[in-house]
């Protein structure tokens, strides 16, 4: 399938020929991860479209080609083919890192997943705007179980890659749904209420985990930068320290900032995998979304998570393996946040 | 030939001209004045009507691609082109318009391009319902053979997508209005469908000018 991908640093990319291999309907874009939809209407403006799932269309994708050689035709089945192949490309880098990480052996309904292009949907801050330039992976507790959703969002103002072709950031997308099902699941099935502090530290971490497998599947720590250049520094081979007014936000909730608090997160885990090797971070941050809820102790009791809890939980992932050089990162990195 | 006659009638008349009742006088000088007036051509009355003549038509237009995520109008994909036809006259009102035609349609997000190209040959039977002297009325079928390919670039690489051949058939009507003795206007309506792609409807309307060589 000709589609555009990344080809490795500093935000190159190139249109070429790349396996599809887990597509059911070509021609429906359907497959183990799910199918690309649309929706006519404002997602929330009936609670039985995301509840149920009602009114989404398969994308009309039309291709040309034959055999195993095939190429989108038009705008909407290349952003479409680049949706799924993003989050196949997510779903392999988990499943070659720990066959464990196999999401299908996790995600009893996995092909159900709708991946919805030109998501409409309306922004929390103001009701009045629709969310544009972005994209989310969002999952929903129906009376019917639970569903999963990767909305990507119009592209109105990136002039340079839109995040629909952006990999990385579906394959970030791709990680929260991991997570999600590894240890957000676990922890919500225990039943177990977070202090503010302890969601904000595990939605920064969310975010950070999230970029550095985006980074990992790309190779390319500017990958979010290859839509957004002048966007706040998310490069992760940029090292970056918490401040205290992001600790300060993290404790009251004001101004905090998944994303940038994240972003520490990532460069700390991008900086231990130069120590120790990127696919050896992977596999031992696998591990450590894997028992993340019982190491944290959430899936059994109320606990504090703070990025000390989360440091040791990927010491002990990465078997205790160049412990100091690694304490060394976190305490340069988090030492606002104390405990370090 | 003429000096050798003149010899004979005079030797004629030397000679015998005693024996010759009635002299027949000598032809006068030919002139033009003196010959046969040449027969007229016969030319009928009855023009040839536009039915019955040959042209060729080149028009401009648009190529509407059914898709219900991608439509630009009426949940059709417009692609824009032109398209070159033959009018060939078979007679008893019928009419075939063999055709090629290139139509294209450019999009972009960020630096990302998509241009998509159908290169179409085909050919359309018609029938005029409607005949007058400034205008007519035709309906027929067409069927036409895309060949159907995408060029994708972003940043500085680029490729195209590998092509396919699409076939489609179905109604068309047309009208033509009379410009002037060797020129119609032409405006054509077409429909159809893709059998091999889930019945994909198509539709194009084009316009332009009919050129007779006859």
């Amino acid at each position: 399938m000709l589609v555009i991908q990344p080809t490795g640093p500093s935000c190159q990319y190139q249109v070429a020929p790349a396996p599809i291999l887990t597509l059911d309907s070509l021609s429906e874009l359907r497959g183990l991860l799910g199918r690309v939809v649309t929706h006519p209407d404002d997602l929330e403006s009936d609670p039985n479209i995301l509840d149920f799932g009602q009114g989404f269309r398969p994308l009309d994708a039309r291709f040309s080609g034959s055999g195993n050689n095939f190429g989108p035709l038009d705008k909407s089945t290349l952003w479409g083919t680049s949706l799924y192949y993003s989050l196949e490309r997510g779903y392999f880098l988990f499943k070659n890192l720990d066959a464990g990480a196999d999401l299908t052996a996790w995600v009893p309904n996995l092909r159900d997943t709708l991946i919805v292009q030109n998501a409409k949907l309306r922004t929390v801050s103001d009701r009045n705007l629709f969310y544009s330039d972005n994209a989310a992976y969002l999952q929903i507790d129906s009376p019917q179980g639970s569903k999963d959703y990767f909305l990507a969002f119009p592209n109105n103002e990136i002039t340079k890659i839109p995040l629909g072709f952006n990999a990385g950031v579906m394959i970030h997308e791709f990680t929260h749904m991991v997570t999600q099902y590894f240890f957000h699941s676990k922890r919500s099935q225990a039943g177990r209420e977070l202090t503010d502090s302890s969601t904000n530290v595990l939605n920064a971490f969310d975010e950070g985990n999230s970029d550095y497998f985006a980074f990992l599947a790309t190779r390319d720590p500017r990958f979010f930068h290859c839509s957004f250049p002048d966007g706040t520094d998310r490069d992760l081979s940029h090292n970056k320290v918490l401040t205290a007014a992001q600790a300060s936000s993290i404790r009251t909730s004001i101004d905090f900032d998944a994303h940038t608090t994240g972003a520490v997160w990532a460069s700390v885990q991008y900086q231990i995998g130069e120590l120790i090797g990127h696919e050896e971070n992977g596999k031992s941050l696998v591990r450590f979304l894997m028992n993340l809820a019982s190491c944290t102790g959430l899936s059994s009791s109320s606990a504090q998570v703070t990025f000390a809890t989360l440091r040791n939980c990927h010491l002990q992932a990465l078997g205790n393996r160049n412990s100091n050089q690694i304490q060394q990162i976190y305490q340069n990195a988090f030492s606002a946040a104390g405990g370090m | 030939m003429f000096r050798l006659a003149f010899v004979l009638i005079g030797t004629l008349t030397l000679s015998a001209q005693a024996r010759i009742r009635f002299v027949a006088p000598l032809m006068p000088p030919r002139d033009k004045a003196s010959m046969v007036t040449p027969v007229p051509r016969i030319q009928t009355t009855q023009k040839k009507t536009r039915l019955e003549r040959s042209g060729l038509a080149f028009e401009a237009g648009v190529l509407g691609i059914r898709s219900q995520s991608a439509g630009d109008l009426a949940g059709l994909q417009l692609l824009y082109g032109l398209r070159a036809s033959g009018i060939l006259p078979l007679g008893n009102r019928f009419f075939i318009k063999p055709s090629l035609g290139y139509f294209f349609k450019p999009e972009s997000e960020g630096s990302v391009s998509i241009f998509q190209n159908v290169i179409e040959g085909g050919i359309g039977a018609h029938y005029s319902l409607l005949l007058r002297s400034g205008w007519m009325w035709h309906i027929g079928i067409s069927q036409r053979l895309d060949y159907l390919f995408t060029r994708i670039s972003v940043q500085d690489s680029a490729a195209n997508t590998p092509a396919s051949f699409r076939y489609r058939v179905g109604p068309s009507t047309g009208a033509r209005i009379k410009l002037n003795a060797s020129t119609d206007f032409t405006l054509d309506l077409e429909g159809g469908v893709t059998p091999f792609e889930n019945l994909r409807t198509q539709t194009s309307i084009t316009s332009g000018l009919v050129f007779f060589l006859d």
